[in-house]
């Protein structure tokens, strides 16, 4: 992941992009056990959100050092990665309100373990849900946290059903 | 509950928690490697599994 963390920061130096977040298992794993998953999800604020082809700069970027193509995503050593315009207030909110986290001494922009949750539910596969339950049950989220951010994005209904779902009692 | 069997949650606890502690760099890293096992599983999977996936 150290590839990807030199090749982010790059990005941003160089203007390719405005500011990017890990989100996803990648940065569960900041705050849970180790998870298996097959690609790393990259959050981006793009220079230019109005482009019919977003993603091409990024992809020329990539492939100009050797990085090419897999699928949807693109290879950089261990890791296929995938870009994902910013597609939302909560998601640009995310990007902006990022942590830094550390990755053996190189800097890894990640989103907060509440948005984590948020965004999460907002997308509401059981997948989502296990990542909420996991990020509660490592203490990196408070409840209360989630609500107020939910509240926040008219997602009140997800959280509720979420908590009808899965809290005891 | 039985005491060895609160014993043996407790040590799943503590296990499950220190795998949680590891940096995230490490964590990644052993997501690697969990992700290369599970393929090379999926390549080649033990008698017993496929025993199961015949019986399906």
């Amino acid at each position: 992941m150290d590839k990807v963390a030199v090749l982010l920061n790059e990005m941003v130096e160089q203007g390719i992009i405005a500011d990017y977040a890990v989100f996803g298992a990648v940065a569960q794993m900041r705050y849970t056990e180790a998870v298996v998953t097959f690609d790393a999800d990259i959050l981006v604020a793009v220079a230019e959100p109005d482009r019919v082809d977003v993603l091409s700069p990024i992809y020329a970027f990539c492939q100009e050092r050797g990085y090419l193509p897999e699928g949807e995503a693109i290879r950089v050593g261990d890791w296929p990665v995938q870009f994902i315009p910013a597609f939302s207030k909560l998601t640009r909110e995310a990007i902006r309100d990022a942590e830094i986290g550390d990755l053996d001494g190189i800097p890894l922009r990640v989103i907060r373990a509440d948005y984590l949750a948020v965004i999460a539910l907002s997308v509401g596969r059981p997948k989502d849900f296990a990542r909420v339950l996991a990020l509660r049950e490592a203490g990196a989220v408070k409840d209360k946290e989630i609500s107020d951010l939910a509240r926040r994005h008219n997602l009140n209904s997800e959280w509720k059903l979420f908590k009808d779902r899965f809290n005891e009692s | 509950m039985r005491a060895d069997i609160q014993t043996i949650l407790k040590k799943q606890a503590a296990w499950q928690r220190s795998r949680a502690e590891r940096t995230w760099a490490q964590k990644l890293r052993d997501s690697v490697t969990m992700r290369r096992a599970l393929k090379s599983l999926k390549k080649h999977p033990s008698p017993l599994t496929e025993m199961r996936s015949n019986q399906d």
